[in-house]
């Protein structure tokens, strides 16, 4: 018997038709939200820190987020000197309002943070921003900010402070980044209403070849405990924006200090700031997982119930149950495959088309679903075969009473004796 | 020795097989019942008293809930789904009282199905296979239709062409001519008469007076017992 003759016999049935409807409506929903959950996560996961196998972030212990301790400007040195750091960076977040809009502005040094980051000029010049401002490619997008442009920024925490600040490049990460405004140092400390000598993390460039993470965290700690209990500590500055800063008395400013190596960031902050934590995007994942496969499966169920009788007939003339569940099997994984291809085609399809979707604001950060879009096709496609599997072999089974066949149709005449 | 090939030329036996329903009870009660080849035994009964259980029982479909079902002295029950599938498709011709033929085929398809699935034939063979056999059943017209297109008449015809397409040696008829006009009765008691020289053919019936060419006939009474007439 041909794929064609069973697909023809569950299309009889008209059961073929609200199954395929289920599978594309699935698939496209299962692309569209892991789509648009892999962006959120991107945001939850760190990358708006960068965090990587060689970015290690310090921040303050006990601080709710990686973006809102506070630190001591002076630890840089202490950081600078640690065996395997190539770079280090310290920042100042200061969540502020362009334009009626919310946005992160990074404090940095322009020096050390071009040292961290590997940045694409889109237009005008990002190496040299002391008295200005660089602007990521989404937000430029969202306010049609160019090189050459001067914005009004409105410090939104800590500070009611205003500053005007000349664009002097767009730069392109592929990072969150590209939703940030990156100014200099002490913009970021006024905007935040932060002392001079005040940061809110620092970011290290690491070579991996001779340092990590974990030793990185257990040297801070180190010092930090130890300028607990002596009463000086060498202190050195390098060289750049920052070597007009006064070197402060390390040793008083680590004192009472407790630094955390890699915070966990982001989602922290998403989650005491929006209620959105990583295990609310999970839980609302593996909802939309159950639901989806659960309405799946019946879908599968009766499309494979409707044509109970023909099937039964084949099990009848001789058609051993193996070669049944492999022709259904085969019927269902075809059917399952393209439905989830075009599944995943109308879920890009929505994310392109619908207001809204292509890209969003999630906190400071411009999320877009879009972009990760390819990855939803591997999920539009696995979920509906797996499904197509499981559903095909439970229910196949469920076809055969082995050779107490009368029960079935029994069961089919409404459990009457019209069989007999 | 002797008891071996006495075994081996019944091509089947029923041995004390009884079967019971939980929604109806006990059907059928201790039969002992044989065929062989060339045999042509008519089951006489009243409507729902359990001859199409005994045929799906014979038909290797059901598994009794007593007794023991032999096809050429081997016993079923130690069969696994795999022979019982190849049996039933290539040594049993079975057509059902509700025809149970499959509405998405058309009527030429459903005969060329048991081929198909025993994959014996190619395909133009089982093609002109299926012709034939329709035409010997005076459905040469009716070849393309769909089932939901033919008579009830014509659907039994199917119905008869598709049980003897793989030329089984036990043909299984439940009521084979109970929706039949007296033309298509004939002409399907023909063809299956056509088989009694290589088969054993085993014919249901409700009616007591209907006549039939048989070799031996029994009456499946009340008790679920069969009663040699």
């Amino acid at each position: 018997m041909s794929l064609g003759q069973v697909s023809r016999i569950l299309r009889s049935k008209k059961a073929l038709v609200p199954l395929v409807v289920i599978l594309v409506a699935t698939s496209a929903a299962f692309s569209l939200s892991s789509s648009i959950l892999l962006s959120i996560y991107s945001v939850q996961s760190g990358a708006a820190l960068g965090q990587s196998q060689n970015i290690v972030v310090v921040s303050q212990r006990g601080s709710s987020t990686g973006f809102s301790g506070e630190l001591p400007l002076s630890l840089l040195g202490t950081l600078s000197g640690l065996g395997g750091v190539e770079a280090v960076s310290p920042e100042v977040f200061a969540p502020s309002v362009i334009l009626g809009g919310p946005v992160m502005v990074r404090g940095v040094d322009p020096t050390s943070f071009l040292q961290m980051q590997q940045l694409q000029t889109l237009d005008g010049k990002i190496n040299n921003f002391s008295s200005g401002a660089i602007v990521g490619k989404d937000l430029a997008a969202k306010y049609h900010i160019h090189a050459g442009s001067t914005v009004s920024v409105v410090g939104d925490l800590g500070s009611a402070g205003v500053v005007d600040l000349r664009v002097s490049g767009i730069f392109s990460s592929r990072t969150l980044l590209d939703s940030e405004l990156v100014a200099p140092l002490w913009v970021g400390q006024w905007l935040r209403g932060f002392a001079y000598n005040s940061v809110s993390l620092f970011r290290l460039k690491i070579d991996p070849t001779l340092t990590s993470a974990s030793l990185v965290a257990a040297t801070v700690s180190s010092i930090v405990h130890s300028a607990k209990n002596t009463t000086s500590t060498p202190t050195f500055l390098p060289g750049s924006l920052l070597s007009f800063l006064p070197s402060a008395s390390s040793t008083s400013d680590l004192q009472g200090l407790s630094v955390l190596v890699q915070p966990s960031s982001s989602g922290q902050f998403l989650s005491s700031e929006f209620g959105l934590s990583e295990d609310s995007v999970w839980l609302f994942s593996a909802l939309v997982f159950i639901a989806m496969s659960v309405a799946l499966f019946f879908s599968f169920q009766e499309s494979i119930e409707s044509a109970r009788r023909e099937f039964q007939t084949l099990r009848q003339i001789g058609m051993t149950l193996r070669a049944l569940v492999s022709k259904l099997l085969a019927v269902n994984l075809i059917l399952s495959a393209i439905a989830g291809l075009c599944g995943w085609v109308l879920s890009v399809l929505i994310l392109a088309v619908v207001p809204g979707l292509e890209s969003f604001q999630l906190a400071f950060y411009i999320v877009r679903p879009f972009s990760e879009s390819g990855l939803g096709l591997p999920i539009a496609l696995a979920v509906p075969v797996a499904e197509a599997t499981v559903a095909t072999f439970l229910l196949a089974l469920r076809l055969d009473r082995g050779r107490n066949a009368s029960r079935y149709w029994l069961w089919e005449s409404g459990g009457n004796n019209a069989a007999l | 020795m002797k008891e071996e090939d006495e075994a081996l030329a019944k091509l089947l036996e029923l041995s004390g097989v009884s079967m019971e329903y939980p929604s109806t009870g006990l059907v059928l009660e201790e039969i002992y019942f044989s065929v062989s080849i060339q045999d042509f035994v008519v089951i006489r009964g009243r409507s729902g008293i359990g001859k199409s259980s005994l045929l799906r029982i014979a038909g290797l479909l059901d598994a009794p809930t007593r007794g023991r079902v032999y096809l050429e002295g081997h016993d079923s029950s130690s069969m696994d789904d795999g022979v019982l599938s190849r049996i039933r498709l290539k040594d049993i011709g079975f057509v059902p009282q509700q025809f149970n033929l499959i509405g998405a085929l058309t009527s030429l398809e459903n005969v060329e199905l048991p081929m198909q699935i025993a994959g014996r034939r190619k395909r133009e063979e089982r093609r002109t296979r299926a012709e034939e056999l329709l035409k010997s059943l005076g459905m040469q017209d009716h070849v393309r239709k769909y089932p939901g297109q033919l008579s009830v008449g014509q659907q039994q015809r199917v119905a008869v062409a598709r049980a003897l397409a793989n030329d089984p040696r036990l043909i299984l008829a439940d009521e084979p001519t109970s929706n039949l006009d007296e033309e298509s009765a004939s002409l399907v008691l023909g063809c299956l008469l056509n088989r009694a020289e290589k088969s054993a053919i085993i014919l249901t019936t409700t009616s007591a007076e209907e006549k039939f060419p048989s070799t031996s006939e029994y009456k499946l009474t009340d008790g679920g017992r069969l009663v040699r007439i």
